[in-house]
């Protein structure tokens, strides 16, 4: 038996695949060549070095995420199963679409803002959380920066200019906010498709959205 | 003689009565049953997160093609059949997938910012300098990985780090068994040749 055929019967017993001959001969062939008996400890390293190695942790929100999706927006995408929960995944997805233009308002606007810690600083905190949290998401820091001052600037004009309130008013406003922080977003495909999704808005109302900016 | 088989490889995916579950699951997704399907998703987001993320070496993109893994699973729920296990099949979609993902990559010539898959495991029975010298190991391996071409570089990650027996590998790449053997003993060969250095070869 040469080396090389010693080579393949090291990586068959190291994977415990080699027949009780094979496993003869491999022994033999190691009591009398030093050069295959550095190879099987060098194989044997590796396997050690592999086997510390640590399994990538998975984002523990990571496949309620994906469910969420697949019950929300893209799902429209995707042809239609016999059901789902209930009800085909367009109707899903229209009923999605419109509590999530619906709740805008309350919501984007910062309804979800939680600020961190209560006291004197709570805002400043909160802008910082929020920018924090963009940053997450993989936007650069001054863009981050920008996508929370716009939302300061049309909450800070609806609670300060627009009063008494005005539910259409305010569902506009809101929507020109959403429609920049889109804009802001477009450069960063990745991101802008990952809060699409989020918000569960299909494409064709982000294309309208944008147009809303660039007009 | 001795055996100089190491321990079997630390993520062997369980088969009965799990695969009983997965057709129960599947049987229900695919008659409009959401939950069943979130079920399958909650089970094995995990494992198809990993793979891909030791495929593609960025979390983020990871995040987004493990996404579109569970996507296109669901939409081609129905053309699953049940002569293999459902997850040789889910790691099928997920490897095609990755590996459209690095083609669109090289394609678009996005620079690839790779990020540190885990935080290093701590031994502590290990004096420092044998922490160091196995992480050194350990990065010294990450690094040739990434050089390795990238048939290798999949059928290592497959055996080496998510544990898949080479029959299970045959049918995750739709490949013989020989060719299972062969490129995986070629990677090997061409990996120890890279950490040559770093295994102590004199």
């Amino acid at each position: 038996m040469d080396c090389r055929e010693t080579a393949l019967l090291i990586q068959r017993d190291l994977d415990g695949r080699a027949t009780p001959d094979e496993a003869g001969r491999l022994a033999a062939h190691l009591q009398r060549c030093e050069a295959c008996t550095r190879d099987l400890d060098m194989a044997g390293r590796l396997r050690r070095a592999f086997a510390a190695m640590p399994r990538p942790s998975c984002p523990p929100d990571l496949a309620s995420r994906i469910s969420a999706s697949l019950a929300g927006g893209q799902a429209a995408a995707l042809p239609p199963r016999t059901s789902f929960g209930g009800f085909g995944w367009r109707q899903a997805a229209a009923v999605l679409l419109t509590v999530a233009l619906a709740g805008l308002g309350g919501w984007f606007l910062g309804g979800d803002r939680r600020p961190t810690v209560a006291g004197p600083n709570r805002h400043a905190t909160a802008v910082l959380a929020e920018e924090a949290a963009w940053v997450a998401r993989g936007v650069p820091a001054s863009m981050a920066a920008e996508i929370v001052a716009i939302k300061e600037r049309h909450r800070a004009a609806r609670e300060t200019r627009e009063r008494p309130r005005d539910p259409a008013k305010e569902a506009e406003r809101d929507e020109r906010c959403l429609a920049e922080v889109l804009f802001t977003l477009s450069s960063l495909p990745r991101v802008l498709e990952e809060y699409r999704l989020e918000l569960g808005l299909d494409t064709a109302e982000v294309a309208r959205l944008l147009s809303l900016v660039r007009r | 003689m001795t055996s100089f088989a190491l321990a079997a490889p630390r993520l062997a995916i369980s088969r009965s009565p799990a695969e009983q579950d997965d057709a129960t699951l599947i049987a229900r997704a695919r008659e409009g049953d959401h939950q069943a399907f979130e079920r399958l998703v909650a089970t094995y987001t995990p494992r198809v997160y990993s793979l891909v993320r030791q495929l593609l070496r960025n979390a983020a993109e990871a995040e987004d093609v493990t996404q579109e893994v569970f996507f296109k699973v669901y939409a081609k729920l129905d053309s699953f059949r049940e002569d293999s296990a459902f997850y040789t099949w889910l790691y099928r979609v997920a490897v095609n997938a990755a590996t459209d993902h690095l083609k669109k990559r090289r394609n678009d010539r996005t620079v690839l910012v790779e990020d540190v898959a885990a935080l290093p495991v701590v031994d502590e029975t290990e004096t420092p300098a044998e922490t160091s010298a196995r992480q050194d190991l350990r990065s010294a391996v990450r690094e040739a990985m990434a050089r390795l071409p990238e048939k290798f570089r999949t059928i290592l990650v497959l055996r080496e780090l998510e544990g898949l027996a080479y029959e299970e590998i045959a049918e995750v790449l739709r490949i013989s068994l020989g060719t299972v053997e062969s490129r995986i003993f070629r990677a090997r060969e061409k990996l120890k040749k890279l950490l040559a250095p770093d295994l102590g070869a004199s």
